[in-house]
């Protein structure tokens, strides 16, 4: 347990390597000196100099890859040139924002998953076709076009809801909460889509495995076979693409909040690029790494609780 | 002149007559609802191909009030610049198929290439290859999209290269998981008894037989690719402003929400409308009616 631990931090750390060198050296792609990049514009050569010596750009790329490392591990990620903020500032206003929207909207996915996935219990009932359509209709439909439907609903034609904007709901919970409910309504739809096509898959396939025949064999009432002998099992796929998908969000989070106005890390992301920020996109990335890494490491934590076979030491 | 067959050659005669039969089925190809799916994929690629023939306005000229509404002369109402929506729409999405299209066909021939020669030829070839995918498939579509868009600058054909991108490992990992259950059959041994070369044995023997698979990601990887480019477009980073691309459409539609709600809803029903026939169209050619779709993020 502890070697299988070890392997997949051990695998996290290598991709974080591996990620910091796509976010370093995307800016030694562009054309141009990544001095001049960041300094802007209109920066004097006395401005790009300095630069080229706070951030060791004049050296060789090994060196100036080190001194990089060292900056970021010291906590400075650089200063935002269209802001002249410092980045980690940026990244503490807005990562908070971004969190919140896809808890919220990984809560609603679950609400919606949980119920549809029951179809899979039974193939061909009406849930379980009810369940596929919605994971074809809500795969299909574009995210931002889902926002743009839900702001002209709810927010222009019945005025219900704010079109846009963010109220934190820490400080003010009602308001917090209307401000978040059509971003959170967007995405979670989206999510739900994809867990709902993979724990129905899930669910069927447990359902027709020996141990389910056996409990039913036992005289156990549906129910209990489902919640006790069927819900485990079928968890261990679906836990890996919540993984999947709780990073992969923080892509998706850039398009629900360009829609929504908010602003979260996705919508910084999104402007550094447009502004070419070189140092806020250096940083979002990897914030995005991380991201990724972290949730793969919680999948495979979650499994050892999921599935014996690799708490005993025997991977499956 | 009918000659009387003997009774042991009538078993012949109906083996014969059910072998013309099955031949005469494969000439229609698919399943009822395969062929709906097509017919409807191809009926919109007649459509927007041939718009300049017959659009009753050019793409990109003012052609009545701005942000009118729906009418007759403007089915679907006019944009900020007094531009007709359903013409735009037309061609937006002539576009989105274009990239389908081109993703499925690039991404497809450079991914199969790479999963296949990882799974037949194995050992350091198809670690070091396959380490490579699993890297890209770990982050999200839409930031290495981006990323790319970061580094090539915007255009026309930098999202359709982004795609292309992103879409290469997904083909690249299926191919190989087909491969390597292929490999091992009798067939496959057979061929390399005859002394056939690796890269024959790949492209007679295994690509035939993995083509299914190849098909159905075909058409999961188009539908990404749609989407993947509206995203980009949404965005501000994919195609220029004057060529009309649902994505793009939709950014500015989200500008002028409160004045004009069909500019908001058409061109995402558009994108909506061939992004299911893809989905279904992936659903209806796997086995068990359910092909995976999650990587479409």
């Amino acid at each position: 347990m502890r070697r299988y631990l070890l392997s997949r931090v051990a695998g996290g750390i290598g991709t974080l390597a591996g990620g910091s060198v796509v976010a370093f050296f995307v800016f030694h792609l562009l054309p141009g000196n990544p001095a001049e990049i960041i300094a802007g514009t209109h920066a004097s050569a006395a401005q790009v100099a300095a630069i080229q010596r706070e951030f060791a750009l004049n050296q060789s790329l090994v060196a100036e890859f080190v001194g990089w490392w060292e900056h970021v591990l010291q906590g400075n990620l650089g200063v935002s040139v269209v802001s002249n903020v410092p980045v980690s500032h940026l990244l503490a206003q807005t990562l908070p924002v971004t969190l919140t929207l896809i808890g919220a909207s990984t809560v609603v996915a679950l609400a919606f998953t949980l119920v549809l996935s029951l179809g899979g219990l039974r193939k061909g009932s009406v849930l379980d076709r009810i369940a596929l359509g919605w994971s074809v209709v809500g795969l299909s439909i574009p995210t931002f076009w889902l926002g743009i439907l839900a702001i002209l609903l709810f927010a222009i034609h019945w005025g219900w809801l704010p079109a846009g904007g963010y109220i934190s709901p820490y400080s003010s919970p009602l308001a917090g909460l209307k401000s978040l409910a059509l971003p959170a309504i967007t995405f979670g739809i989206y999510m739900s889509a994809i867990f709902t096509q993979f724990l129905r898959r899930s669910f069927l396939d447990v359902m027709r495995e020996d141990f389910v025949r056996t409990a039913r064999a036992r005289g156990l009432r549906e129910w209990q076979v489902v919640a006790r002998h069927a819900s485990k099992p079928a968890m261990i796929p679906f836990v890996t693409v919540v993984g999947i998908a709780v990073s992969t969000s923080l892509g998706f989070a850039m398009v629900v909040e360009t829609v929504f106005a908010y602003p979260g890390f996705g919508s910084l992301f999104v402007q550094a690029i447009t502004t070419r920020d070189y140092y806020v996109v250096q940083a979002g990335i990897m914030v995005i790494v991380a991201a990724v890494v972290v949730a793969n490491i919680l999948v495979d934590v979650a499994y050892l609780f999921l599935d014996p076979r690799i708490r005993y030491g025997r991977e499956g | 002149m009918t000659v009387p067959l003997a009774p042991e050659y009538r078993g012949t005669v109906s083996v014969v007559r059910d072998f013309v039969t099955r031949t005469r089925e494969r000439h229609r190809p698919g399943t009822p609802s395969q062929r709906v799916i097509v017919g409807a994929l191809i009926v919109l690629v007649l459509i927007s191909v041939t718009a300049s023939l017959w659009a009753p306005y050019p793409a990109s000229a003012q052609s009545g009030a701005s942000l009118a509404p729906p009418s007759w002369a403007h089915p679907f109402g006019t944009d900020e610049l007094g531009e007709d929506i359903f013409v735009r729409f037309i061609y937006g999405i002539r576009l989105s198929l274009l990239v389908a299209a081109s993703t499925a066909v690039v991404a497809g021939v450079v991914g199969a290439a790479i999963g296949m020669a990882a799974g037949y030829v194995g050992g350091l070839v198809d670690s070091v290859m396959m380490r490579g995918v699993d890297f890209m498939l770990a982050f999200p579509t839409l930031v290495i999209a981006m990323t790319i868009v970061a580094i090539v600058g915007p255009s026309t054909a930098t999202p359709v290269l982004a795609t292309i991108v992103v879409s290469i490992p997904l083909f690249a990992r299926v191919a190989r998981a087909s491969t390597l259950v292929e490999r091992q059959k009798e067939y496959v041994l057979a061929a390399r008894a005859l002394g056939a070369s690796s890269v024959r044995i790949m492209v007679r023997q295994i690509l035939p037989a993995i083509m299914p698979v190849l098909r159905v990601q075909a058409a999961i990887a188009g539908a990404l690719a749609v989407q993947l480019e509206a995203s980009l477009s949404f965005l501000g980073m994919g195609v220029r402003p004057p060529t009309p691309s649902l994505g793009a459409m939709l950014n500015t539609a989200r500008q002028y929400l409160s004045q004009s709600w069909s500019y908001g809803v058409f061109p995402g029903l558009g994108l909506f409308l061939i992004i299911m026939l893809l989905l279904m169209l992936a659903n209806s050619m796997s086995d068990d009616g359910d092909a995976p779709l999650a990587k479409t993020g």
